[in-house]
């Protein structure tokens, strides 16, 4: 037996908050004792619900808002809610898309992912394109986001189907985002009309005032931008009420060498909390 | 199998570490609101921290480097140590204990006292921290003598402390009243600026014993008594922060 640490590391610089518009924020540490003065070291640590590699709820707002971030989930489970035997041990199907860039997985994908996997009904599911490595979240920082492999909008849709038809609950993939950059980052960060230099991430001033050019949404909904058509649509919300959560931004996948592992999944324990950062465990059984 | 979770949550109404200038604020923030996110320190809720987090050992592994293996079904001991509520966990108790426990080579401690228990009917108190069992330094200096013996570097407590900062920071500020906010409070800038590396070497005494001794230290378990005698395994599963020496933690017995 074998276990391999899935889990994406926090450090200042991470992509994810940098370059998505709002609400999501960048790492940052404060360190308030040092070794130098105090002789011993402790730090402030300032994180998104998403930062590393997240465990996201359909409660992602919680426990500010109390309503889930869409109606007809199947699961009802917060964070501190799911039962421990959803998250440790879980049979998991490897499915394999490899990609790389900026490519969007389409339905198609996910379809003949699954005629070659080892999927047995019950199983959870790590989706791996092998873009994601821990070196080249190092190494490429906010570009690791933007340059990065995603979902498209009939892939999640799919992807939502098959989990129900096999009784999968929860979905895990080494892509950066679900949904896609360009979609996600459209007139901030990706997209011909990106802002050149980019402004800073949440909280910034610029950041919040992108708010106000947005159209007023409900408190679990997230202000959009004008697109246009042919960038088509996000498919997270349509996903997310077929699970218990959604977890992205795993690393070392690539490691794998069998179809299948069991899981282990550790999100941060929030008292009433939707989404945390979470460290992952692949169990692989000697064959 | 059974799971156990031994984890205080991550809580925005009360986190028990503010009680010491030392800690800094949980903040849970709103979604569109400056605050956004988590604001946590090292030592927020249930916990691991490393011997780097003193500067003497600061060439020692962060919370990125340490092995899998470590961490993942790791098989630990359960130790019975009985205490009062504000009582010290000595050489002698502790010598008695282990010995009792048997305890295999590289096995995992777990010190269970109790204290934990009461977590949730001291929520919103002070007293879960200033009348925690605690490790004298003599207690702290044998317990890593021995899980050097033992080759094992991980203990797990159930305790609000490892040392008891008697030495100043109890009387200078914990039961002050009104006592003052953690970081980034003023008043705590304002003690940190004189909390020194001597104060803090004989506040934490008995966390720098074992610090010394190369151990790893979870503190702040929760349900600890819903566990067996004996052996069981443990998922420890910190926030994994790049090169940090401590860090929020989640803790899970998997109990056959």
């Amino acid at each position: 037996m074998r276990v391999l640490d899935l889990s994406m590391p926090i450090w200042e610089g991470a992509g994810y908050g940098e370059v998505l518009p709002m609400p999501n924020l960048p790492v940052s540490f404060t360190e308030y004792m040092t070794y130098d003065w105090h002789g011993l070291r402790r730090t402030q640590i300032k994180i998104d619900d998403e930062s590393g590699s997240p465990f996201m709820t359909i409660w992602q707002r919680s426990p500010h808002i109390s309503d889930p971030i869409e109606d007809g989930g199947i699961y009802e489970w917060r964070l501190d809610e799911v039962p421990l035997d959803r998250l440790i041990m879980r049979p998991t199907v490897i499915l394999d898309v490899p990609a790389s860039g900026d490519y969007a997985l389409t339905a198609e994908d996910i379809d003949r992912a699954v005629a070659e996997a080892d999927y047995q009904d019950g199983d959870e599911v790590l989706l791996r394109t092998g873009w994601g490595t821990r070196m080249r979240a190092y190494e490429m920082g906010e570009r690791y986001v933007l340059e990065g492999p995603g979902w498209g909008y009939e892939s999640c849709i799919r992807m939502g189907e098959v989990m129900r038809e096999r009784h999968s609950a929860i979905l895990m993939t080494d892509a950066p985002l679900i949904m896609t950059a360009l979609y996600q980052g459209w007139g901030w960060s990706a997209g011909p009309e990106r802002i050149v230099p980019r402004p800073k991430p949440w909280p910034s001033t610029e950041a919040r005032e992108r708010l106000l050019d947005l159209p007023e949404v409900p408190a679990t909904k997230t202000p959009q931008p004008p697109r246009p058509a042919e960038l088509g649509k996000g498919g997270y919300r349509d996903l997310i009420k077929s699970t218990i959560a959604i977890c992205k931004c795993l690393v070392g996948a690539d490691e794998i060498r069998s179809k299948r592992v069991d899981m282990i999944m550790m999100p941060m324990l929030v008292r009433r909390g939707g989404a945390s950062p979470c460290r992952f465990f692949a169990v692989e059984r000697d064959e | 199998m059974t799971y156990i979770d031994l984890t205080m949550p991550v809580d925005w109404e009360w986190m028990p570490d503010e009680v010491f200038p030392t800690a800094t604020q949980l903040v849970v923030g709103p979604p569109r609101d400056a605050l956004k996110g988590f604001t946590l320190g090292n030592e927020t809720a249930t916990c691991l921290l490393l011997p780097a987090q003193f500067a003497e050992f600061r060439k020692t592994v962060r919370i990125d480097g340490i092995d899998t293996a470590s961490l993942v079904l790791r098989p630990t001991r359960v130790v019975d140590v009985p205490c009062e509520p504000g009582g010290a966990l000595t050489a002698d108790s502790l010598s008695a204990a282990l010995g009792r426990s048997e305890v295999a080579t590289g096995e995992a401690i777990l010190l269970r006292t109790g204290w934990g228990d009461s977590f949730a009917e001291r929520r919103g108190s002070a007293s879960y921290m200033l009348e925690s069992p605690y490790l004298s330094e003599e207690g702290a200096e044998l317990l890593g003598e021995e899980m050097r013996r033992l080759q094992t570097d991980l203990v797990l407590l159930d305790t609000a402390l490892v040392s008891r900062p008697d030495k100043h920071l109890m009387s200078e500020w914990a039961t002050l009243s009104p006592r003052g906010a953690p970081w980034p409070s003023e008043t705590a800038r304002g003690y940190l600026r004189g909390y020194t590396e001597e104060r803090v070497r004989e506040d934490w005494a008995a966390d720098y014993a074992l610090a010394r001794h190369g151990v790893m230290v979870a503190k702040k378990l929760v349900n600890c008594g819903r566990l067996p005698a004996g052996r069981i395994f443990l998922i420890v599963a910190p926030l994994l922060l790049v090169r940090a020496i401590g860090a929020t933690c989640r803790v899970v017995a998997v109990v056959d």
